[in-house]
């Protein structure tokens, strides 16, 4: 349990304020933190679809954005559109999370874990993109 | 202090600045100003999915996995 602490506190910092503190405070279980881990990249999900339509970022942020959005949706065997990517990081992190709601064993506590730790990190250069889109 | 203040301040700011022949320093300044306010449009929809989950409970995997495909659909540009 420690390590998602870790983990999700190193987070936290990056994306700084308050309600975003309130919502990993409220997870208490491995199941909850994954959950929260999926609200926040989707809370960032929906930042980057605006910024994508805002006329003032440049077309060059904007190709990072969707570079760093696309590798935490997108497994590298997915080649098509972001539209269609279903077995990316955050997917794999949602497997694991049912894994682990449905069995709660230390095999599939590890493999929450794992996925858990993959996706922050993308996710942590995703909202670095954004503060550096304009 | 609401951040909206900082905001609207740095935003009275950046005509000064262009007009003192600093348009760099304007540049900056928009710039803090976007990565400000996405960091604020984040933080806003984190307190929604506190509130949600105080009224209605812990979400589930497949509701979370609905909204991400819709977020994928709308990224494609």
């Amino acid at each position: 349990m420690k390590k998602f602490i870790i983990g999700l506190f190193a987070l936290a910092m990056v994306a700084g304020c308050t309600g975003t503190r309130t919502l990993y405070k409220k997870a208490e279980t491995p199941t909850q933190y994954a959950k929260v881990v999926l609200l926040h990249h989707n809370a960032v999900g929906e930042e980057v679809a605006n910024l994508l339509v805002d006329p003032t970022v440049s077309v060059g942020s904007k190709d990072t954005l969707r570079k760093a959005y696309r590798v935490t949706v997108c497994d590298k065997t997915e080649t098509g559109p972001i539209a269609t990517c279903r077995i990316g990081p955050s997917y794999q992190l949602t497997a694991a999370g049912k894994a682990y709601e449905a069995v709660k064993d230390a095999e599939t506590e590890e493999q929450l874990q794992a996925a858990l730790n993959t996706l922050v990190s993308l996710l942590t250069n995703v909202i670095t993109a954004i503060k550096g889109a304009h | 202090m609401d951040p909206v203040f900082w905001i609207l301040l740095a935003k009275a700011l950046v005509p000064s600045l262009v007009s003192l022949g600093k348009p760099e320093l304007a540049g900056v300044l928009n710039d803090a100003i976007a990565a400000f306010k996405a960091g604020k449009n984040i933080d806003d929809a984190m307190k929604e999915f506190v509130a949600r989950w105080e009224a209605e409970g812990e979400p589930s995997f497949d509701s979370i996995e609905k909204a991400r495909q819709d977020i994928q659909a709308r990224i494609d540009g």
